[in-house]
């Protein structure tokens, strides 16, 4: 009989240079010497295709018995669908068989991700059974026991999960989380952590992302001064602004500060006019999740906020002097509503017309996109635009954007709770950060007078049914990932080509070590049954538009080359 | 072309077609589900297998009506 063992490692996640795949594998090993896996996360990292060939990595492969999501962003879920792809075969025998693939995730995050395998066009027979996780409820799955908790992070729904094992080993995963509150569902509760911790924790894993910055992050609510100053500011003329789409309780605070701005002046409050399929996206998601922004902010203000699609005639009835754009693309990204408004051809938002127009970028340039950010402010300014485009490394006149990452002050806090209530030793292991990031973490968990441990990918830490704790160092240099790519390079008809490669973590050496063979997405015909006659002739030749959409609502430019794949 | 409900891609674009101008995001299914039905080369049952294919045809026509590449936007930043 084998000694029973708990286990994490992080599959992809704590890189040494940059943030994303993140994908965590929790184990237990019964007395039999069988194991039983748990994923949790599966996201993909971006790549400069021009540099490595690629346009993402995602962790690879490996067998697990039960699946979660801690939140919606890319760095975490971006990987399934692509998992779906390479699993295709083995999925379809399971599923024949009655054997389902389910995910276990918070109601936002699964309707982001069924996004993403819409747009992917991914079979819907094919798509994965979901199980909701909820706040506080308890369930089981793979022979482990989860506790799922809200924490605050910039998208709503974000979760952590104590992941118990059934020798009672407790691990704590925060996923991405900062402690300030959220305006839209719930977020991180001091309460709730001490209560969790008071059950034991042996493995904390925080996030590291803003762990070297000082203080504590923001809540989301302190956007809302800086919208109402630039409201206050434009008095009179149209507003255009662009925001991360992603980081969905940015609506809310825009709708806030429309509403407290009206109720201050007297006025009628703008309303805000969404431009972008991600931005609209993210509004959709909202509402069948039960986050409706207007209540919420009418029985805050007493304001009736309106929000409108921007290529509705309702929108186009608002005086532009009441407008207010909410665009996606704040990097100028060119096919994304902002850049196209930049240069006068977004036809859901004329330009022109006497009325001035003030152009806000919510978010600073991200390093890298110095020239599209610049050039993006130019073509506005061209316009005869007033222009606020705000620079990272300066002082900025209006606090238009927080990240959804815990800062020092946070780490500090959840370390200090775990520390007073859990009855037993815990180990802090950092996750989500270069290892200058972790290395923080680490002296925080330390100076709180936790154990703490710096473990880089593929290395696993162990917990004995005693709580003793070992690590596993891993065997080779060489991290294992895979590489997407795309080679249509056309993100509405993607053609998927998947590498296995190695990528050496002294150097980041890249080397293929096999494209991987995957079976594509019947077409729908087929998929019917009603694809090819007898004589292995088309019945109803399948459409192949080419990426060209005949309704014509778009610039066909999107099929140009150099673009990323989803 | 012959649409059912497994090609929610193509339903999307015969909609973009169909009503250029449709506010997308107040759409709620029971319209969306009039207008699929209704449209000429519709080929299918009046109910879809699941409400997840009504999802999909609309985060489908929210795409096609301003296709763009996902945001790369660092996680320090979201
Ligand atoms: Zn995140």
């Amino acid at each position: 009989m084998a000694e029973t063992k708990s286990a994490w490692e992080s599959v992809g996640g704590n890189n040494g240079d940059r943030i994303g795949g993140n994908a965590n594998k929790f184990s237990y090993t019964d007395k039999d010497g069988k194991t039983h896996t748990l994923q949790v996360d599966c996201g993909t990292m971006f790549s400069d295709k021009e540099l490595t060939g690629y346009d993402n990595f995602m962790p690879d492969l490996f067998e697990a018995d039960g699946f979660l999501l801690t939140h919606c962003h890319m760095d975490h879920i971006g990987g399934i669908s692509h998992m779906l792809n390479l699993r295709r075969d083995e999925l379809k025998a399971n599923r024949e068989a009655g054997k389902e693939f389910v995910i276990h995730c918070a109601p936002y995050t699964q309707k982001l991700l069924e996004d993403n395998l819409a747009l992917q066009k991914m079979p819907r027979e094919e798509w994965p059974k979901f199980e909701k996780v909820e706040d506080g409820k308890p369930f089981e799955v793979a022979g482990f026991k989860v506790e799922p908790f809200a924490v605050s992070h910039s998208a709503p729904d974000a979760m952590g999960f104590v992941i118990e094992s059934p020798d009672g080993v407790r691990m704590m995963t925060m996923g991405d989380f900062k402690t300030a509150p959220v305006p839209l569902g719930k977020g991180w509760d001091n309460k709730k952590i001490a209560e969790i911790a008071k059950k034991g924790v042996d493995l904390m894993f925080l996030d590291s992302t803003s762990a070297t910055q000082e203080g504590v992050c923001p809540p989301e609510k302190d956007v809302e001064k800086g919208i109402k100053d630039i409201v206050a500011q434009s008095e009179g003329g149209m507003i255009v602004s662009a925001v991360i789409a992603s980081s969905a309780h940015r609506l809310h605070t825009v709708a806030m500060a429309l509403a407290k701005h009206a109720n201050e002046t007297g006025k009628r409050p703008r309303t805000i006019i969404l431009d972008g399929g991600s931005l609209k996206r993210s509004y959709i998601a909202l509402k069948r999740c039960g986050y409706d922004i207007e209540k919420q902010v009418k029985q805050a203000t007493g304001q009736d906020i309106k929000i409108y699609d921007a290529r509705a005639p309702e929108a186009q009835k608002v005086p532009k002097s009441e407008r207010f754009y909410v665009c996606t693309g704040t990097q100028g990204e060119e096919l994304a509503s902002f850049y196209r408004a930049s240069q006068g051809t977004n036809r859901n938002i004329p330009m022109k017309g006497g009325c001035p127009v003030f152009v806000y970028n919510l978010q600073s340039c991200i390093p890298g996109n110095e020239e599209q950010y610049a050039a993006m402010e130019q073509g506005f300014k061209d316009q005869g635009c007033t222009t606020y485009f705000p620079d990272r490394y300066k002082e900025n006149k209006y606090l238009t954007h927080v990240s959804g990452h815990a800062k020092a002050g946070d780490i500090k806090l959840a370390c200090d709770l775990v520390a007073k209530n859990s009855p037993r030793p815990t180990t802090v292991v950092p996750v989500h950060g270069d290892p200058a990031q972790r290395k923080a973490v680490m002296k925080i968990a330390q100076d709180a007078g936790l154990k703490a441990a710096i473990v880089p990918n593929f290395a696993a830490v162990e917990v004995s049914k005693e709580g003793k704790i070992s690590y596993v160092q891993p065997t080779s240099k060489q991290e294992v990932w895979i590489g997407i790519n795309d080679k249509n390079d056309n993100f509405i008809e993607p053609d998927f080509q998947y590498d296995r490669v190695t990528r050496d973590v002294d150097t980041g050496r890249l080397r293929v070590v096999e494209t991987i063979p995957y079976t594509k997405a019947p077409v729908e015909d087929e998929r019917r049954g009603k694809g090819k006659n007898k004589e292995g002739k088309w019945n109803n030749p399948p459409k192949k538009n080419k990426g060209k959409n005949k309704g014509g609502r778009f610039n066909p430019a999107f099929v140009k080359k150099g673009r990323g794949g989803r | 072309m012959s649409l059912s409900w497994e090609k929610y891609w193509e339903i999307a674009e015969a909609l973009n077609e169909a009503h250029p101008t449709q506010d997308l995001i107040h759409l709620n299914d029971a319209d969306l589900l009039k207008m699929i039905v209704a449209l000429p080369d519709f080929n299918d049952e009046p109910v879809p297998p699941s409400p997840k294919d009504l999802e999909a045809v609309l985060t489908c026509w929210t795409e096609l009506d301003n296709p763009e590449p996902q945001e790369k936007i660092p996680a320090a930043a979201m």
